[in-house]
């Protein structure tokens, strides 16, 4: 049994989903904490790769679930905020 | 039924269990994916319930094969019982938020009525319920108006 995606491995993000200024903008608020990088774009969809910086490296799948929560928020309030 | 037998209430089973096969996938860490349908559920209802659960669960969508959408969950605090029950709860807000969406479109005509009559500094409305014309008279009925659809009616067969 493997661990979920919000533990573990690269992360795809679905533009329709995830709009591209909220990764941006969690990104930005998440930099003391972990660093992102764009692996592939395919299909609509973006992989990225998330380290967590060595000083919080005890907490992380912590800080990776956290930002992953943050950018979800992120993305709902865009799509529901829509006129 | 004897009083200590109605705080036996059993506990809900694993979404694993009740839900169809392929519909939940357990994890590893105790996550777990369900599948839901756009079609039935709604993008909106679907980010709203996720939204609502995002202080107690890490939540991640992707989207599927055939309108389908996959939500990963696993509970902030406690094990599987717990992210299994947020997950039946996630499920009912779902339902609950469908038809939140539902009757929000079908009353919005009436809301926006009642508001702007409520702004408005003369009736927008009659006393009979009659849209009022921008000159201020009731709008008299017409020889024109097929109030109960009479010219466009078929026969069944």
């Amino acid at each position: 049994m493997a661990a979920s995606v919000l533990e573990h491995g690269p992360i795809q993000l679905d533009r329709t989903i995830y709009p591209e200024e909220c990764l941006l903008a969690a990104t930005e608020a998440y930099r003391d904490f972990l660093h992102v990088e764009r692996m592939r774009e395919e299909n609509g969809a973006r992989t990225i790769e998330v380290t967590v910086n060595p000083a919080h490296a005890p907490q992380a799948p912590q800080v990776r679930k956290e930002f992953l929560n943050y950018l979800l928020d992120l993305a709902i309030r865009h799509h529901l905020m829509r006129p | 039924m004897q009083m200590e037998d109605r705080n036996l209430v059993p506990a809900p089973s694993s979404p694993e269990i009740a839900l169809p096969e392929g519909v939940t996938r357990r994890f590893e860490d105790g996550a777990l994916r369900i599948s839901l349908s756009i079609d039935i559920y709604g993008l909106d209802a679907i980010f709203r319930s996720c939204y609502w659960l995002t202080d107690r669960c890490y939540v991640y969508l992707a989207p599927s094969q055939d309108r389908l959408i996959e939500v990963t969950l696993v509970a902030k605090e406690g094990g599987v019982d717990v992210t299994d029950q947020l997950a039946w709860d996630f499920v009912n807000d779902l339902i609950d938020q469908r038809l939140r969406i539902d009757v929000n479109r079908e009353t919005r005509a009436i809301r926006e009525m009642i508001i702007a009559q409520a702004f408005a500094e003369t009736d927008l409305i009659d006393d009979r319920g009659q849209l009022v014309s921008e000159a201020g008279e009731a709008r008299q009925p017409s020889s024109d108006d097929d109030p109960e659809g009479i010219r466009t009616w078929q026969p069944a067969s």
